[in-house]
């Protein structure tokens, strides 16, 4: 049977509730997260977005995708109460094809696919990657890492809980296609890190 | 400083509508992954013609936030029509706190200079570009131009260095003087005089760059390095100037000429002018600088 509208919308929990106001301090976390990769900046998440879709991830999501964007789910966030949230509050489409992904929202990193099966763009255009939103534990605390690149002064050490085992690994594999690549946008449970593709990353064992 | 004021009905914040935004801010974290790499965007019809700074309002108004401090200046200026315009824009539009302060400001725009004071961690650099294609006078079909810049194909700009080498024994381009960025992309840093480059290498601000008509985004991160293209034996130089500003006395700044008389006669002043006034009220004194009239001071 299909669901009424009014039933349907009592499905779908609230996003933003100032969205104009929201979705610009959202930006701007992201856009220094990018701009000085390793460093940590506080974003007011979602607290209603459908679990396990974090809070954090759901508001940068909201901030950046709409109509015009794919967006592609790990498995754990193929639910039908997520799928009806992005197609509310963004209108973006979803992708099963991690190759057509404008965005990708990744919430358990074991199933987070090699970042070469995402979009890398082209030669002429690596603008038209994908951007990997992916959830981690926290920041401060588990595996260390060492930051070199555009955006940073020297190195810069960070600590980041949850992430891929092989981070690394898959980092230093997308920095090699450069100016081809993903970029990597880490959800903790407060704050944003980003993690674009001209950083050089080395783990510190 | 002049602090925030309530925004103009009817608007929505900061004038362009959320889509376009989203649009724009897009394009800008794209920008910011893949430094010195023009991003194409679907610049919108902005209430002014183009060539008055669409590019730069646009990148502008999809980052500026309530709690931001809007700086804009024009040839460094902050009293020229274009900064007074789109300074009153943002406040109309945005209700945001605007300054004249390099020192105070957050987010500052502006129409080819690059101010004296250097930037520091947390402020934003916003460049109106008019051609952002550094290739373009060299190459004029966008299909190959973009395929040079995949392939990193640079040479076309290197013989244009070495002629002017050759005809003129120097480097001639004083302005819109090409960068290569990080090693990879060469960039038009848009018309800021040549004085300005060394500016950009390293710097803690982070720089956005805005196309309107030509619809590209580019953006250099804090800390990328930035160098202006030379030769081993033929280095990039800074423009130097003979004298110092007539009214300050600065002689570390670009210096503006103005004509005085009609007998030749001419001053060097800072294109800065907050710099210049920044300066006059320390106590710096130009040659020229002239006392305030006993009766004039209150």
């Amino acid at each position: 049977m299909a669901l009424t509208s009014a039933a349907f919308a009592a499905t779908i929990a609230p996003g933003f509730h100032d969205p104009v106001f929201q979705s610009q301090a959202t930006f701007r976390a992201v856009l220094e997260a990018l701009a000085e990769p390793g460093g940590e900046r506080a974003v007011d998440g979602i607290a209603t977005a459908p679990a396990p879709l974090s809070p954090v991830a759901a508001a940068v999501i909201a901030t950046l995708a709409d109509f015009e964007t794919t967006v592609w789910r790990d498995a754990a966030l193929l639910t039908p109460e997520i799928e009806a949230w992005l197609a509310f509050h963004t209108g973006a489409p979803a992708v099963l094809d991690p190759a057509h992904a404008a965005f990708a929202l990744v919430s358990a990193s074991p199933d987070c696919p090699d970042f070469a099966e995402f979009a890398l763009g082209t030669d002429v255009d690596p603008s038209t990657s994908t951007t990997l939103i992916l959830r981690v534990d926290g920041f401060g605390e588990g595996r260390g890492f060492r930051l070199a690149g555009p955006g940073i002064d020297g190195t810069r050490e960070v600590t980041i809980a949850g992430a891929p085992a092989d981070l690394a690994e898959r980092l230093t594999a997308n920095r090699a296609l450069f100016p081809r690549g993903i970029d990597l946008i880490l959800a903790g449970p407060t704050s944003v890190m980003g993690l674009p593709r001209t950083t050089h990353i080395e783990e510190i064992r | 400083m002049t602090a925030p004021i309530k925004p103009a009905e009817g608007y929505a914040f900061a004038y362009l509508d959320e889509q376009t935004k989203r649009m724009i801010r897009r394009a800008i974290l794209k920008a910011v992954a893949i430094p010195g790499h023009q991003v194409p965007f679907a610049a919108r019809d902005m209430p002014m013609p183009y060539g008055w700074g669409t590019g730069g309002i646009q990148v502008t108004a999809a980052i500026l936030g309530p709690a931001d401090v809007l700086k804009v200046i024009d040839q460094g200026a902050d009293d020229t029509t274009n900064a007074v315009s789109i300074r009153a824009f943002f406040q109309k539009t945005a209700g945001v706190a605007v300054t004249t302060r390099t020192s105070e400001a957050t987010v500052v725009q502006t129409r080819h200079r690059i101010p004296e004071k250097p930037l520091v961690a947390g402020q934003t650099l916003v460049y109106q570009v008019p051609i952002p294609e550094p290739l373009r006078f060299l190459e004029p079909r966008e299909t190959e131009t973009r395929v040079m810049h995949a392939l990193a194909d640079y040479g076309l700009m290197h013989v244009k260095l070495y002629e002017d080498i050759a005809t003129h024994g120097h480097i001639a381009k004083t302005y819109a003087y090409p960068v290569k960025v990080e090693g990879r992309y060469v960039m038009d840093p848009s018309p800021i005089p040549k004085f300005d480059n060394p500016k950009m290498h390293m710097s803690p601000a982070l720089q956005l760059f805005g196309a309107g008509r030509e619809k590209r985004i580019y953006a250099l991160p804090p800390f990328t390095r930035v160098a202006s293209l030379d030769f081993e034996d033929h280095p990039f130089e800074r423009t130097r100037f003979e004298a110092p500003c007539a009214l300050c006395g600065a002689t570390d700044a670009y210096l503006d000429e103005v004509v005085i008389d009609d007998r030749g006669g001419r001053m060097f002043v800072c294109s800065d002018t907050d710099h210049c006034e920044t300066r006059r009220q320390e106590g710096h004194r130009g040659a020229l600088l002239g006392d305030i009239p006993e009766e004039a001071r209150s």
